[in-house]
């Protein structure tokens, strides 16, 4: 296939494909249409054309613009694991509200206890407390927490953040929920979490009991 | 024709000649050329008939890059999988991305080639090549690299730099 490459030299001297592809709205749209948000959020500040084709809903403007003027406060629910390696630190997602951004925890906390349950079938109470504890039977010291930072303010980004450490109560009280009633618990729940590291000693065995009531 | 009666495919045996847009002939395997939707309703409509398909908007080059491809995935099953699940570039395997290492120029007169001749997955693939050459790349880096001219006017480049920032905090 090459030669039959070579043969015709492949080169060109104008641009007028490139031009005619990038000024053909269906053709540009194709395009944009394997892009993810991210980039075609930057795609709309190209030009002209690419911004009415990038068409966002006035909303969606609209709440840009809001969270440009006036950066609201965000949830990041980050994952904290240790090991023998050290620790990570990932974020699992991105929230408005406290609320949300505290169920997910409760997701993945209730998916993680699955996990666990899978491959080490017994010794691992404990692995939703706030301090690393290794689990038995695993090849290394492996434990995860949760917790949810917030951030006062989107646009001056991470070191302005006041971290909001995770609490095993949250989880706990409102693991029983139906929606509903929760969003005071949480609440109350909230105002404790500087103090938790104290109680915990005490918490754990209330903990484990929950726990196993699931 | 008479001689593909042994064959147990007699299709694969059929020749089809194309013209490219300086009048070089073009001889593909019809299996090959029915690849592209356009020369497939061509041959249907037409029926058997010796005449050289004129494509005037296909130059010599780009022809030949589009029967490679289409040689290339002969036996692949060009399924119109429209599932918007999978819209994705990150899927292009191999030979297709060693098919795309082409100057821009010729990129794009694959796409401009692809989308005349109605072949969809040249058409994804080529679309989705200067899909990854767009990502990661600021608004700026994007004129740049496709030589697009910067036609906002000054308020309106206001609202694209607050835009801007808000998306490199992402």
């Amino acid at each position: 296939m090459t030669t039959i490459n070579s043969q015709f030299q492949l080169h060109h001297h104008d641009n007028s494909a490139a031009a005619t592809v990038l000024q053909t709205p269906e053709l540009i749209l194709h395009i944009f249409g394997f892009l993810p948000t991210s980039s075609l959020l930057v795609a709309r500040n190209v030009c002209k054309q690419w911004r009415e084709l990038v068409n966002l809903p006035q909303r969606f403007a609209l709440y840009i613009n809001e969270i440009v003027t006036n950066p609201p406060t965000i949830y990041v629910l980050k994952e904290k694991s240790f090991d023998s390696e050290g620790h990570s630190n990932k974020t699992m997602g991105v929230y408005l509200n406290e609320l949300t951004a505290r169920n997910a925890m409760i997701r993945y906390h209730r998916e993680f206890m699955l996990e666990m349950e899978y491959h080490y079938a017994s010794g691992i109470d404990g692995y939703y407390k706030r301090s690393a504890r290794p689990l038995e039977g695993g090849h290394d010291e492996l434990t995860y927490e949760w917790y949810v930072e917030k951030f006062e303010n989107v646009i001056t980004r991470v070191d302005n953040c006041h971290e909001r450490e995770y609490d095993p109560a949250w989880v706990l009280t409102t693991d029983d929920e139906d929606d509903d009633d929760d969003s005071e618990e949480d609440d109350d729940s909230e105002d404790d979490v500087d103090d938790s590291e104290d109680d915990e000693d005490d918490e754990d065995d209330d903990n484990d009991d929950e726990y196993n009531q699931i | 024709m008479a001689t593909g009666s042994t064959s147990t495919n007699i299709s694969e045996l059929k020749k089809i000649k194309l013209t490219s847009s300086e009048g070089t002939e073009f001889v593909v395997d019809k299996d090959v050329g029915e690849k592209s939707i356009l020369l497939k309703n061509m041959l249907e409509d037409v029926g058997e008939n010796d005449m050289a398909i004129p494509l005037p908007n296909v130059t010599g080059p780009i022809l030949t890059k589009v029967i490679e491809y289409c040689t290339h995935h002969r036996d692949d099953f060009f399924i119109s999988q429209d599932d918007d699940n999978k819209k994705t570039s990150d899927d292009i395997d191999e030979w297709d991305s060693e098919f795309c290492k082409v100057d821009q120029g010729t990129l794009f007169e694959l796409i401009l080639a692809a989308n005349y001749l109605d072949i969809k997955p040249l058409l994804d693939l080529t679309c989705k090549t200067v899909a990854n050459m767009i990502k990661g790349k600021s608004p700026e880096e994007i004129r740049k690299t496709f030589n697009i001219a910067n036609d906002f006017t000054p308020e309106e480049e206001i609202q694209v730099k607050r835009e801007n920032e808000w998306c490199e905090e992402r």
